[in-house]
């Protein structure tokens, strides 16, 4: 049974009025009408709140809704809510994984926070952090930072030679046919402008 | 109680087989009981390093299966009295055997002798665990070549999983005139990578083929450059300060000339 496009329900405020956030929109406005035209008396001055779960209404989307409402003598629109997703944790309430080892080929680590590796990651190794990286020797090998779309998230090593490094899912892997030299300064990754740069460590600007 | 030393490498084709043989030889030219054991089943390959094919009667999979005793199936080497080996069976499969099983007839073997080698088969499945089960200590071959130095780091890891931390390093197959072109990974460059410690650098010798060929392991011969080469893992294995051999490739004409005249 699909579900309803508009749900009513009282409280103590007035009438708050549900539109179903996976529902096409015209369908919800079709709905939304038809729903209140079959209980006009009900509405009648009444005081309404529209929750659009997890939809952001534009403007005209919102401007259709209020002349539906305005249609119905007394209606007021006295707020409009919308389900907020739940903030990235910041990431400095992360807790922090530190190895000891190095991180060979075929093993993979995750950390919900950062992760600090004192030592080599190798090329086959596969790191993955919802905060930062840290590689206290040469990165070979593959390193996801900002896992779950923490976008300020970073990934630094002392030899930055990675086969793929990825931030908040934006993806940089190193050219092809090129053989390139290691630098032999830390580097750090970051993400600016939705590309991958990477920088010495030194040369930072905050 | 002896010692097991498990010769692997995740990748195949490396030289195994020939440093399992060869490092067994060596091992009991230097006076140490040593059992070799062909762990690769399904693949028999060891007896024929060891010039014993002839020879083989039981296998591995019969002594745990309980068709014959260990002191049974082993065969005395031709040389050396103080080698045996303990083959593979060919006709059955890795599955046959279980890392359990092979534990327990190692930790037997020990009782008996200074030094059991195990020849671990290619791959990290079944074969490879049941190989490295009852060891205690590690020998990884590479060769100077990027796919063989990522397996190697993969069987490593699996390696230090398994809590069998003393695990060291051998450079097989290594052309000393390509490494100085740069077409060939350096000794350092690997050693870097894998960050474990180096026990030996076999050089490249076309001698060894023969000697495999003909079932005589080379580190009998330490006038070949691999012979000694293997020889000396054999007593760096024992606890020797043994320096690592200088593999120039001198061989040349050119070299040669500028050696008389003092150039190099």
């Amino acid at each position: 049974m699909p579900e309803e496009a508009v749900l009513f329900k009282g409280t103590r405020e007035g009438i708050h009025i549900y539109l179903n956030d996976e529902v096409e929109f015209p369908q919800v406005v079709n709905s939304l009408e038809q729903r209140l035209a079959t209980s006009r008396n009900f509405f009648r001055g009444a005081r309404v709140v529209i929750n659009t779960g997890r939809r952001t209404l534009s403007a005209d989307q919102m401007a259709t809704v209020s002349s539906i409402l305005k249609k119905y003598e007394g209606v007021q629109l006295v707020r409009l809510e919308q389900i907020r997703e739940p903030e990235p944790p910041n990431s400095k309430e992360m807790t922090s994984l530190i190895v000891e080892k190095p991180v060979r080929s075929g093993q993979q680590l995750y950390h919900p926070g950062h992760i600090v590796i004192i030592g080599d990651v190798n090329p086959g190794a596969e790191i993955i952090a919802e905060g930062n990286i840290v590689v206290m020797g040469a990165l070979r090998g593959t390193a996801h930072a900002g896992y779950g779309g923490n976008r300020s998230a970073f990934v630094a090593a002392n030899i930055m030679m990675p086969a793929q490094v990825s931030i908040a899912g934006v993806l940089a892997r190193r050219p092809d046919g090129e053989t390139v030299e290691a630098k032999l300064e830390p580097e750090i990754a970051r993400l600016r402008d939705g590309q991958i740069i990477i920088e010495p460590c030194h040369r930072i600007n905050y | 109680m002896g010692k097991a030393i498990v010769i692997t490498s995740g990748k195949g084709g490396v030289g195994k087989t020939t440093t399992t043989a060869n490092i067994g030889a060596g091992l009991a030219a230097l006076g140490k009981q040593v059992a070799l054991v062909d762990a690769d089943i399904g693949l028999r390959n060891l007896d024929l390093f060891m010039g014993l094919e002839n020879r083989v009667v039981y296998h591995l999979v019969d002594v745990i299966e309980g068709r014959a005793s260990w002191r049974k199936a082993i065969i005395r080497d031709k040389r050396l009295d103080n080698l045996v080996l303990l083959p593979s069976a060919q006709v059955r499969d890795k599955d046959a055997v279980t890392p359990e099983q092979m534990k327990q007839l190692i930790t037997e073997l020990k009782q008996e002798f200074d030094f059991v080698i195990l020849d671990c088969p290619a791959g990290i499945e079944r074969g490879f665990r049941n190989a490295i089960a009852g060891a205690d200590q590690a020998l990884v071959v590479v060769n100077p070549e990027v796919s063989s130095v990522r397996d190697a780091d993969r069987v490593i890891g699996l390696l230090e999983a398994e809590e069998i931390s003393d695990v060291n390093l051998v450079i097989n197959r290594l052309k000393p005139n390509m490494v100085k072109r740069g077409e060939m990974l350096a000794i350092k460059d690997i050693v870097d990578l894998l960050a474990i410690r180096l026990i030996g650098v076999v050089p490249e010798d076309e001698k060894i083929v023969i000697s495999s060929n003909r079932g005589e392991p080379i580190a009998l011969n330490q006038t070949t450059k691999a012979g000694l080469a293997f020889y000396n893992i054999s007593r760096r294995l024992l606890g020797e300060e043994v320096p690592f051999e200088e593999w120039q490739d001198d061989d040349t004409f050119f070299s040669r000339l500028k050696k008389l005249f003092g150039i190099d």
